[in-house]
């Protein structure tokens, strides 16, 4: 019989699950990311000659600029050239579960992707002391980092129907929190100290530096929640 | 109750695409949708599931209306869009269990649906292929499927035989008959001769506005029975045509000869009398008459004098 729709979100991520893991767009994107941070990893700790951790998260805060978008541009593109967003919100599901779904199945593969990196940790630690703390500290911050930019990227992908401009756009957007503390000299006062705070690596840089502090996180969260919303206005305006 | 629309308009930008539309269907039945390219079909058709928002007026399903009800609503409709998107990724079974789900039917009544809808509509044979590999002809049909998994009491189907060869025609028109038994079936189609075979009720669309609302038994009432002669002369087909319009002034009248017989099809308000002068015109002309039989209703040249005029080449919004 007819169960209540509360079930639609588990339906909706299981299709979405189902889908990323049949096209080998992802595929790609996961192992290219993959080659790309275990090289720069590899290179980096051989050069500076120091056992830490802090130069992967930086990197991977970079990388994350190019590898999310690529993640969650086809999210809500790919539904809107196909046209199969006509058949979605014509069943029983409301805005906010279908939106959940897309941000919560690109946010599993991050996480996915992200597992294989304990590697580097493992490898780090067989070189020298690492404070199991500071790389906790340091995942976490990526966790929550990537929870932003998936959300910033799924709204960049609801914007069009087309893959590439959604990258795009996505990656547009993340540039432009990735890049605000570094131009800071550009201003001073509070302005510089507004800059700062809205820029995402600096969050990041705290997070990795061992120190998870409640402002970081509501900073991520709130990122989250504001691409969240953006998305659901629009999807909202464009049905209008 | 059932499916109620008053007063409905959507405007795009400045451009009127409906204008205020107004119907009810208050019994199962299909209700067949016409309307030359652009005439607002597929919008009027959108604003019934809820896909669109309307401009004004309201769309109601058993009284709630669909753009202030709770989701669930929505699981009371099956529709197959005009395009027919499906997520070609995935197999069939794995996409009709998605729908059926999605509908919130449980594990059980999904088994239940799904032997169902596979068995109708015949994809038995193509149930653990991905869809992409499906041709157009087996995609309406998961298209269809997928409309109708969750047993809904209104089906909207945007041109539903389309892609499908004849065969799978007859067989989907069967299927949608038998389901207009107990359940609103609501279809469009370019295809006339489909809505006489199916339909109940006829509406016709144009430039957004209803032209024609009326029961398949008032069309047969109307001025254009199609009546059918056919006579055995030497004459040409144009001449034995030429001949009829005078004498019996139809609305529209088309003649085709094969081998020594002439088909003549006549629109016009059929009665005895006008047979009486058919038969007259023939024995003073001299052409044998081998067969008179009315065809119907002439929706053809309902539709044309009613959508006359509009921009064929517009593109549905």
């Amino acid at each position: 019989m007819k169960q209540d729709s509360n079930n639609s979100l588990k339906v909706l991520l299981k299709k979405e699950m189902l889908i990323a893991l049949k096209t080998p767009s992802a595929y790609v994107v996961i192992i290219v990311f993959l080659l790309i941070s275990g090289y720069l990893f590899a290179d980096g700790l051989f050069l500076s000659n120091v056992a830490t951790l802090r130069p992967f998260f930086s990197l991977t805060g970079i990388l994350f600029l190019f590898f999310i978008p690529a993640l969650t541009m086809r999210s809500f593109s790919e539904e809107f050239r196909n046209g199969t967003l006509e058949v979605l919100v014509t069943h029983p599901v409301s805005r906010t579960r279908l939106i959940a779904a897309k941000l919560l199945s690109s946010y599993l593969i991050v996480v996915a992707t992200l597992v294989p990196t304990i590697f580097y940790v493992v490898v780090v630690a067989s070189l020298g002391n690492i404070d199991p703390g500071t790389a906790f500290a340091g995942y976490l911050g990526l966790l929550f980092l990537a929870a932003g930019y998936v959300s910033a990227g799924v709204f960049a992908s609801s914007l069009t129907q087309n893959q590439v401009v959604a990258f795009i756009i996505g990656l547009f957007i993340l540039f432009i929190f990735f890049i605000l503390d570094k131009v800071t000299a550009l201003t001073t006062g509070p302005v510089a100290y507004i800059m700062q705070y809205a820029s995402s690596d600096f969050h990041l840089a705290s997070f990795y530096k061992g120190a998870i502090d409640f402002r970081d996180v509501v900073y991520f969260l709130g990122v989250t929640i504001f691409f969240s919303t953006m998305t659901s206005k629009w999807l909202e305006l464009r049905f209008k | 109750m059932g499916l109620e629309i008053r007063g409905v308009s959507k405007l795009f930008g400045s451009k009127t695409a409906v204008d205020n539309i107004s119907f009810q269907i208050n019994e199962p039945s299909v209700v067949g949708f016409l309307g030359p390219n652009g005439a607002g079909k597929t919008t009027t058709m959108r604003m019934i599931t809820g896909y669109l928002a309307a401009t004004e007026g309201e769309v109601a399903i058993d009284g709630l209306r669909v753009d202030q009800a709770h989701v669930g609503l929505r699981s009371k409709i099956g529709y197959l869009p005009e395009s027919n998107p499906l997520y070609t990724e995935m197999e069939v079974h794995e996409y009709l269990k998605f729908a059926a789900q999605l509908s919130g039917l449980d594990a059980a009544a999904t088994s239940q649906r799904l032997e169902f809808v596979v068995e109708r509509c015949g994809l038995r044979e193509v149930l653990y292929d991905p869809i992409y590999r499906l041709s157009k002809g087996y995609k309406q049909r998961v298209g269809l499927a997928q409309a109708m998994i969750h047993d809904p009491e209104i089906l909207i189907l945007d041109e539903p035989t389309s892609g499908l060869d004849p065969n799978q025609v007859i067989g989907i028109r069967g299927l949608i008959s038998e389901l207009a038994k107990e359940k609103f079936v609501v279809l469009s189609t370019h295809i006339l001769s489909e809505v006489q075979a199916l339909c109940n009720r006829v509406l016709i669309i144009n430039r957004g506005k209803l032209v024609l609302d009326a029961t398949a038994d008032e069309l047969k009432h109307r001025n254009t029975g199609l009546l059918s002669i056919v006579v055995k002369t030497e004459l040409p087909a144009e001449k034995v045509a030429e001949t009829f319009e005078k004498a019996l002034e139809p609305n529209r009248c088309s003649a085709k000869k094969s081998g020594g017989n002439v088909n003549v099809q006549l629109s016009l308000k059929d009665s005895d009398e006008v047979r009486e002068r058919a038969f007259d015109l023939c024995v003073s002309n001299n052409f044998k008459m081998l067969g008179l039989s009315n065809s119907g209703t002439d929706l053809e040249n309902i539709f044309r004098e009613l959508t006359l005029g509009s921009d064929e080449t517009g593109q549905q919004q």
